[in-house]
This record gives C-alpha cells, structure tokens and sequence, in this order.
C-alpha cells in the first residue's frame, strides 16, 4: 500500500519537473513529457489543498 | 566543797557532750527555726555550712548539698527544719533536714540563681523548643484533681474539640512534697507505653510561695528532660514559672493551655467551608481562563493554517502560470510547427539532417500533416 504524498513532497517535484523544462538542454519530445508531467502534479497539488481545504471546514463545523 | 558533793557525777568530755546532745534531742528532737542567712559556704559540692540569725542571736547551721532544693545567699530569710545538735568539738550547730525561702524578696533572688544557671546551661534555648501536633489525640495531663486549674482544662479542651484521650496523674501542686509528685509523674508519663502526644503541667493561680515549686530545679530539669513536648500553664498571665521556660510551649493560664491545644471546632468548620468555597472558586476560575485560551489558541490554529493554505494556493497558481509559459507547444499558436522525419518520429532542427524525398511530419497547432522533402534550400 502506497503512503499519501504530502504536499512538500508534491510541490518539490513539480519545482524540479519545472527546473527541468527551464533547462535549455531539453528537446522538445523530453520538454513535452516534462510538461506533461508537471500539469499532473498541478492537478495533483490542487485536489490536495481542495482536500485539506474541506477537511480544514469539516474540522470547523464540529469544533 | 560542790565537787566532793555525792550529788555530781563526774563525766569525760565525751560523755558531758552525750549528755547535752541527750537532752537536746528530748527537749527538742526537732525544731523549725526562721532566720536571715549568712556566711554562707559550701565544702567539697558536699556541705553546705552557714549562720542563721535575728537581730540578737546567731546559730551555726549544716547541711548536705543534696537537702539544697531551691539556691541560697547570704540575706535571704528562710525556715528551716533541724535537730539541734552539740558537736564532738563543743560547737553547737543546726543539722538542717528541710529549708523553704520566707519572703517573696528570698524566693525571688532564688528564682533569678537558678534562672541564670539553668540558662545557662541552655534548659531554656528557644532553639530546642518542639512544636505540638495541631489536633493531638491523645494528651498526658498532670494536675491537681481538685483544682480549678484541672476543672477549667477539661472544659475548654471538650468545649472546642471534644473527643481528646487524656491520660491524667493527679498531683500536689504545692508543699513540701509536691514538687517531688510532679517530678515522679513527669517519669511516669514518659514511661507510658502509648505516649502521650503532649505533656500538659498545669496550675491555677497563687502566691509565689505557692507556685515556687514550679520553679524548683528537680522539676524544671523533668520538665526539660521530657521525651514527650511539654505545654506548661502556672497561675496567671503575670507569673512565670521556671518550668514555663523549660517547656516547649508556655501558656498564660490552664484556659489558655486548652486554647492552644486543641482549635475549636467551630472555627475549624468554618475556616473548611471557607477554604472549600475558595477552592471552588479558583478551580471554577482556572477552568474559565483555560477555556478561553483554548478558544484564543483555535482561533490562532485557524488563521494559521488559513494563512497556510492561501501560502500553499498561491504557490500552486505561480507554478502553474510559470508552466503555462513554459508549454512547448505554445510557440505553434504563433505559426511555429515541429518537423519530424519518417512521419514523426525524431525531431528535425537541421536541414542537414533531411534529405529529398524523405517522409516528414509537421505538426501544427490543430493538426500534423504528413509529406515527402521535394526540394531543401540553406537560409
């Protein structure tokens, strides 16, 4: 069973992926797939901060 | 010629003194004699010699240092007890069994002697003085059963407490033999096997002759001695006794001596259900305060982990607009393609790297389009 990634965790890769594509060494193929994979950590990031964001509110509402 | 008389017995020296002391221990086996003393001195911490006298007549007296109960000096006015006895060598001399101090000025100087000297040798350190337990259970009483003194003990003690063990030796407070009473039952107390908690020595008012014996040195020294602690209450509030500043606690009067005792219920009562209503008070106190922290720590944890997550959007949205910049395939909204060779598969930059007649892929913004190389040209 594999662990939930935190949110550093997440947010660390996109920066790397996103350094990645900065870098001028890439081809177009490589920055493509780089792209690719960073718009799946953004959707990733934004489902956990809506997650934690309506947890946060749970959280709230039974104080 | 009286000497040839047949009347007259001739007698040795020895038989003539025989002979006086005979007829002085008929005449007056023993006699109380009231005097001022004088020449006083002491032998070897063994003998004690002095004169008594009155304004016309003086008489040697003797005494072993043991009979010495309360201090003497030399002007003090005392009564003694003796029998009169003519001595081996002519003198004519007091052999005293028993002496008290005539005189509030006589007992007094005797009461300030042996004052310093038990002071001195520290019968009266304030630091050797034991506290009494707050509430004893169980206290030893030595007083008289018929005084007041016994009377208005009991009665204060019950009156605020109640329910104390009291372990009681009756005594005589006063006279000749009281002071060895006191001292026989101050042992006896401490001899006990369930001791007492508090040792309490008490008497009702009187005269300095009557309370002196509170002050003699037998029974301030058992006094000190005493295992148990030792509350003591001698006559009134002005007198002091020299057993007071042996015990451990002095008080003012047998009244006092139960006050200091034992704490009247009734105050005590009071003084819980106050102590309760406070504790109430002050837990009901910290409860609100705490609850109120609680409520301002929620409220920092909310806005924190507000703040956190506005911090954690907003570096989403950065990266994001930072991705959307850094698309590779934006350039072709603009007109740009991607060339590839053999219909798509590796990237063509180069002219050199295509030949006529070659398949290639362009790819557009909406669309690739799939063709041959007719013709090359170098820009």
């Amino acid at each position: 069973m594999t662990e939930a990634r935190g949110y550093k965790t997440i947010k660390d890769e996109l920066d790397t992926v996103v350094d990645k594509i900065q870098a001028s060494d890439a081809d177009i193929d490589e920055s493509i797939a780089l792209y690719k994979q960073a718009k799946k950590l953004t959707l990733e990031l934004e489902d956990y901060l809506e997650n934690t964001k309506n947890e946060i509110e749970h959280l709230r509402k039974n104080k | 010629m009286e000497l040839d008389s047949p009347f007259f017995e001739i007698l040795s020296v020895t038989q003539c003194v025989e002979l006086v002391d005979a007829i002085l221990s008929e005449a007056a086996p023993v006699v109380v004699v009231r005097g001022e003393v004088s020449n006083l001195t002491f032998s070897k911490d063994k003998y004690v010699y002095f004169n008594i006298k009155d304004e016309t007549s003086t008489l040697r007296c003797f005494m072993m240092m043991y009979v010495m109960k309360q201090p003497l000096e030399d002007g003090m006015m005392v009564e003694i007890v003796t029998s009169p006895k003519l001595t081996t060598w002519g003198v004519f001399s007091l052999n005293i069994r028993d002496y008290r101090l005539v005189g509030e000025g006589s007992l007094q100087r005797a009461f300030e002697i042996l004052r310093s000297r038990l002071e001195k040798e520290g019968l009266f350190d304030k630091s050797k003085k034991r506290s009494l337990p707050s509430v004893p259970t169980k206290i030893g009483l030595i007083a008289s059963v018929e005084s007041a003194a016994y009377g208005d003990f009991i009665k204060i003690l019950n009156a605020r407490w109640g329910g104390v063990k009291i372990y009681h030796i009756d005594v005589l407070v006063q006279g000749q033999s009281a002071a060895e009473d006191i001292v026989n039952a101050i042992h006896q107390m401490n001899l006990q096997a369930d001791l007492p908690e508090v040792l309490i020595i008490t008497r009702g008012g009187g005269s300095g002759e009557d309370l002196a014996t509170f002050s003699e040195e037998s029974v301030v020294r058992a006094v000190a001695a005493s295992r148990i602690p030792t509350l003591v209450a001698i006559g009134h509030e002005r007198d002091t006794s020299l057993s007071e500043l042996a015990a451990d606690v002095r008080a003012s009067t047998p009244s006092n001596a139960a006050e200091l005792l034992v704490p009247s219920k009734q105050v005590v009562i009071k003084r819980l259900s106050d102590l309760r209503q406070n504790l109430s008070d002050d837990i009901d106190r910290t409860i609100r305060s705490k609850m109120d922290l609680i409520k301002d720590l929620s409220q920092l944890l909310d806005d924190r982990l507000e703040n956190i997550q506005e911090q954690c959007f907003h570096a989403v949205q950065t990266s994001k607009k930072l991705l959307m910049a850094l698309d590779p395939l934006r350039p072709l909204d603009k007109g740009y393609a991607i060339v590839r060779s053999n219909f798509g598969k590796a990237q063509i930059t180069s002219v050199k790297n295509i030949s006529e007649a070659d398949k290639i892929s362009v790819q557009l913004k909406d669309g690739v389009i799939h063709t041959r190389v007719t013709d090359i040209m170098d820009v």
